[in-house]
């Protein structure tokens, strides 16, 4: 809440206390939304679940365990960030409560990587069908070794080869490019999303971070 | 934990009980009125935001002085170390700070009394917030439970306050 908008109300604290009501209600109803689109999914993704594994065979169950596996876990690190958020008190002791935003702050959280295996499960779950499936099985049966494997992957975002055989339609032909293409594409999107974070940790949350700091260092002298 | 049918009912109260409190707090930090105001503002938001944890550990006028501290401290942001510390001839237990009598009785006095002004505004970010709490009359204890450290922490920084202030404001007569 900015405090011009409460500013007129400083000698109305009826109106002060309905926009700190409101406030808290914002706040739930954002939970809300996030509780009510994970349901509204589930409910989309259940008859498509359905209808899959009726299809029989082992990719449609590959699909759905990928799919549920990558929303439980977003889930589950969206639950812990709320529960985080909703522990911060400024009632706390000023050395706990400085420590504890140091903590929050930091650039890396253990917690961050989980969402590295959902993402690559969302990715694999919505992406993965017959044809796919078969190419990965054809990977893992083939004499490519791992190493080959990353620089061909890596190659893919540089090389107009593997953009024209894409663009030309010529997969067919060549089906491993389907892996390479998707570890790049998910190599690039990662890259990409790890450098706009660290910008933005650097810009708005770092300067946070060492005041706390210097803040425990004067306390703790 | 609070009820929260009686949030509201429990802010009131504490507002009531409190609010000279967190104004005063609020103008050891801020000279212009209208910063003061909206420092008021944030600590009553803070108040109210941390209510749902309120497990009445602390006694509740050392609970709303750890938001009132922690809240200064957050409130002028990237500028903390700018952070002006605001007293004046009225300030309630002026003498906790400066403990000689004769030396207080002097800077009673306006130009002396600026000179404290200065000096203090010298101090660190916390050994502001310390007294500050100091001048509230708050006990070594209770400033301990509202920053977080050891009461016997405390006094050591408070005693190395005192002494550096005695020393400015007399001219280096006391190191």
């Amino acid at each position: 809440m900015s405090n011009s908008k409460i500013s007129k109300d400083t000698n109305d604290m009826g109106s002060f206390i309905g926009k700190l009501k409101r406030e808290d209600n914002n706040l739930q109803k954002l939970y809300k939304i996030l509780k009510i689109t994970y349901i509204v999914l589930l409910i989309i993704y259940i008859p498509i679940f359905y209808f899959e594994i009726e299809k029989g065979g082992l990719v449609p169950i590959l699909k759905v365990v990928f799919i549920v596996s990558g929303f439980s876990i977003f889930l589950f690190c969206m639950a812990y960030a709320q529960k985080k958020m909703k522990k911060i008190s400024y009632a706390e002791p000023t050395l706990m409560l400085l420590k504890k935003t140091e903590k929050r702050y930091r650039i890396f959280h253990p917690i961050d990587l989980a969402s590295i295996p959902a993402f690559l499960f969302l990715a694999v779950g919505l992406g993965l069908n017959e044809k796919i499936f078969l190419t990965i099985k054809q990977f893992f049966n083939s004499d490519l070794n791992w190493r080959v494997y990353l620089v061909e992957a890596w190659q893919f975002l540089f090389s107009g080869e593997h953009w024209y055989k894409m663009f030309a339609k010529t997969v067919n032909e060549f089906p491993m490019i389907i892996v390479f293409m998707a570890t790049g594409l998910f190599i690039y999107i990662l890259v990409i999303l790890l450098v706009l974070g660290y910008i933005l940790w650097i810009l708005k949350y770092k300067p946070i971070r060492d005041n706390a700091l210097e803040l425990i260092k004067e306390i703790e002298n | 934990m609070i009820d929260k049918v009686n949030k509201e009912e429990q802010f009131n109260k504490i507002l009531a009980e409190n609010s000279d409190r967190i104004r005063r707090i609020c103008n050891y930090y801020n000279s212009n009125s209208e910063n003061q105001k909206d420092m008021y503002q944030e600590v009553l938001v803070n108040i109210w935001k941390s209510l749902d944890n309120f497990r009445g550990d602390s006694m509740v006028s050392t609970w709303v002085y750890r938001v009132a501290v922690n809240t200064s401290l957050s409130f002028t942001g990237k500028n903390f170390r700018q952070m002006k510390l605001i007293v004046s001839s009225d300030s309630q237990n002026l003498n906790s700070i400066i403990d000689d009598e004769s030396l207080l009785e002097k800077h009673r006095e306006e130009a002396m009394l600026n000179q404290l002004q200065n000096e203090l505004n010298q101090l660190s970010v916390i050994d502001k917030a310390l007294i500050s709490l100091m001048l509230e009359g708050l006990s070594m204890k209770e400033i301990a439970d509202v920053i977080g450290i050891k009461e016997s922490n405390v006094k050591v920084k408070i005693h190395r306050i005192k002494e550096q202030l005695k020393s400015k404001l007399s001219g280096g007569r006391h190191e």
